[in-house]
């Protein structure tokens, strides 16, 4: 077994926040995390204050499990968390204000990984999927590797990155980029579903279809993380096409570390279907052993 | 405090059959997996666990439930993993051979799905020396066939007992489920078939839906599972209570152990208060991987409170508050 990368729990207090429509970021001052954290790994955040076992305190019960993040972009010893009020918890973190601490555990789960022998990077984010491959999109830029991405959604009001006319990836009649490549130079389009006049119209993997018959001549790596519809159809594609890539997945999770056997995902593994932990084999695994 | 005057010390050790620990909290099964997931938790408390429980062992392996196997509920979680392992083999050839790098003491926890199985698991373990003790496992609600099916009936618990005592020869320790009918006649056929512990309990069977899509959906994959965490506390006290009564009253020399809802120190007073001699936790340990240090620290408060309450020495040791409430309990 190799040695084990050292996760830290501790108390991450809240630098930075901007919200845009339902979609939030925050900064957390975390430099163990920080100095540790590669592209595709996560975060736990556990929303009940950490000295709630005390004698005497009130019972903090009501979010057991963490939620889940994956860490978008890191700037010196603070990490960014991207993320869309879907219920409880993460309606209570859209409350979070500057100053406020919240428990944090990780890195935690494997990283995306650059194959040599690939000409490009291609990210494609689902809607609030696209979370991870900001910061992913960094590193490979560093490392020298080519990278375009892809961002889809229903339509511009559900568009979780802001839109930018800067980089933008020439793929059809495209006039829209996410600032959140742009800012790490790195080209790409928006998909909406909805016709719009400056996006594509289709789904993110429609577009990742035409970009990809445009550019057939080159070696491309896929990276991608979204509903598992998308993953699903993306999938077939890169098959069919005997393209490699990674895809990161979500399942609820429990502990974050292996410990509870709670984030099963399916795969197949020389023929035949297992289960690997979402939290410690992945949440990024190789796109054609995932089950979907 | 006086400038000057010392804190008193507080002894947290116990004594768990054959076992010493040096606090009587232990990890629970299923929620520490093989320990070794832990040591790569910076700061982990080891030296505030007593000891840990494995994840339960079948002697065939198993690929376990259908995702998703977790669910949040109100003050606790569902679960229905179904006891994903490899198998005795794999344990024996992997894992077995490295325990002894574990900071504390191991408990293995053994799951069949016949009475023989666990006569075979037993046996099989007699060969690991990093083992301290067997939890027998006659409790789980996730799996189809044995496991909780004998921990409902108190003759089944009873020769599922004496096969492992038969065929192991360190303590064994038997883990109850609270859907037993009578909890106190299942722990006295488990102490009267050789248990030198009764663990109680294993997770409340229980389930959950999700009304945020119509018609609602289940929250697990495997529709059914078991409740953990603060929820089911309340519940597994009074079965502890009535366990330790029994046992008691028969003078059987058993001990219990609580497992159930633990979730800050005071929890632990009110387990050991009525007759628990440890407690295990499982589902904080998962909501908050400093929890033992959180819990030990609580606990010496509470044990200096009480020394100097009642101004005698023997509140600083924990071992003291064993069943010191079961006379104020007298209905
Ligand atoms: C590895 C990983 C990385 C993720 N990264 C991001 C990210 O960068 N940005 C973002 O917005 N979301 C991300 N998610 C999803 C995020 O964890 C959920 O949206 C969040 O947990 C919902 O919490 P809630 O209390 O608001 O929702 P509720 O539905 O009320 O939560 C109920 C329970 O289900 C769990 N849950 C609900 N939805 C999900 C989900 N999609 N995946 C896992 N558990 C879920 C919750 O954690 C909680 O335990 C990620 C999930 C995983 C597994
Ligand atoms: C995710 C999970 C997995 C579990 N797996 C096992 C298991 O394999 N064997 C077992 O005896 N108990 C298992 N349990 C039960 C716990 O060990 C414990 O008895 C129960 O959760 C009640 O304690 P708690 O409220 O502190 O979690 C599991 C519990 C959880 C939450
Ligand atoms: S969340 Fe507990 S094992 Fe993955």
């Amino acid at each position: 077994m190799t040695m084990e990368q050292t996760c830290y729990q501790i108390m991450a207090e809240v630098i930075k926040r901007d919200a845009l429509n339902r979609f939030h970021r925050v900064h957390l001052l975390a430099p163990e995390i920080a100095r540790n954290v590669q592209p595709g790994q996560f975060v736990c955040i556990f929303l009940d204050d950490g000295d709630s076992l005390k004698l005497g305190t009130s019972l903090g019960v009501r979010f057991i499990m963490p939620r889940p993040f994956s860490v978008s972009d890191v700037e010196g010893d603070e990490i960014e968390i991207a993320f869309s009020v879907v219920g409880a918890g993460t309606a209570a973190m859209a409350q979070l204000k500057v100053g406020d601490s919240v428990r944090l555990l990780g890195p935690l789960g494997k990283p995306f990984s650059w194959c040599d022998g690939h000409d490009v990077a291609l990210l494609v984010g689902g809607g609030m999927g696209y979370a991870p491959l900001p910061f992913l999109s960094k590193v490979l830029v560093r490392m020298g590797v080519d990278v375009v991405a892809i961002v889809g959604a229903k339509s511009f009001d559900e568009l979780p990155v802001r839109v930018t006319n800067r980089c933008v990836l020439e793929v059809g009649d495209v006039h829209l980029a996410a600032d959140e490549f742009a800012k790490h130079g790195v080209p790409s389009a928006i998909a909406l579903e909805q016709p719009h006049a400056d996006a594509f119209c289709g789904t993110a993997v429609d577009l990742t279809l035409s970009w990809l018959k445009a550019n057939e001549h080159r070696k491309v790596a896929v990276y991608a993380c979204g509903p598992k519809e998308m993953l699903k159809c993306l999938q077939r594609i890169l098959i069919e096409r005997a393209i490699y890539g990674q895809f990161s997945i979500e399942e609820r999770m429990a502990c974050g570390l292996g410990l509870c056997f709670g984030c099963a995902c399916k795969v197949v593994e020389c023929g035949k279907e297992c289960y690997k932990l979402a939290c410690v084999d992945g949440p990024v695994f190789d796109a054609h052993m995932l089950a979907l | 405090m006086e400038l000057g005057s010392k804190v008193p010390k507080v002894d947290l050790s116990v004594q768990v059959g054959k076992l010493t620990l040096r606090t009587p909290i232990i990890l629970a099964s299923g929620c520490c997996g093989y320990g070794f997931e832990l040591l790569r938790v910076n700061d982990f408390p080891w030296e505030d666990v007593g000891a840990l429980v494995l994840k339960s062992i079948t002697v065939k392996p198993r690929v376990g439930k259908p995702p998703p196997r977790v669910a949040e509920v109100t003050a606790g979680m569902l679960n229905a993993i179904g006891v994903q392992n490899e198998g005795i083999g794999a344990f024996m050839e992997r894992i077995a051979p490295r325990l002894a790098e574990l900071p504390c003491a191991v408990i293995a926890s053994i799951i069949g799905t016949t009475k023989e199985e666990y006569a075979v698991l037993a046996n099989a373990l007699n060969g690991c020396s990093g083992i301290a003790a067997i939890e027998v496992n006659i409790s789980s609600p996730n799996i189809e066939r044995g496991g909780i099916e004998f921990g409902v009936d108190p003759k089944a618990a009873g020769e599922v007992t004496e096969l492992v005592r038969r065929n192991w020869n360190g303590d064994v320790w038997v883990k109850l489920s609270p859907n037993a009918h009578d909890i106190a006649l299942i722990a006295q056929s488990c102490s009267d078939a050789g248990a030198d512990i009764l663990v109680l309990t294993n997770t409340v069977p229980a389930m959950g839906l999700d009304v945020r899509s119509f018609p609602p959906k289940p929250l697990l994959g495997a529709v059914v599972g078991g409740l953990s965490g603060p929820a089911i506390k309340p519940i597994v006290l009074r079965k502890v209570y009535e366990a330790v009564r029994r046992l008691r009253q028969i003078g059987a020399k058993a001990q219990v152990v609580a497992s159930g809802g633990i979730w800050r120190a005071q929890d632990i007073v009110e387990y050991l208060s009525v007759g628990a001699t440890a407690v295990q936790v499982g589902t904080l340990l998962l909501h908050d991987v400093h929890a033992p240090r959180k819990l030990r620290t609580g606990l010496e408060e509470y044990a200096l409170w009480v020394h100097k309450l009642m101004n005698d020495e023997k509140w600083l040791r924990i071992s003291s508050y064993i069943g010191c409430a079961l006379g104020a309990c007298e209905p």
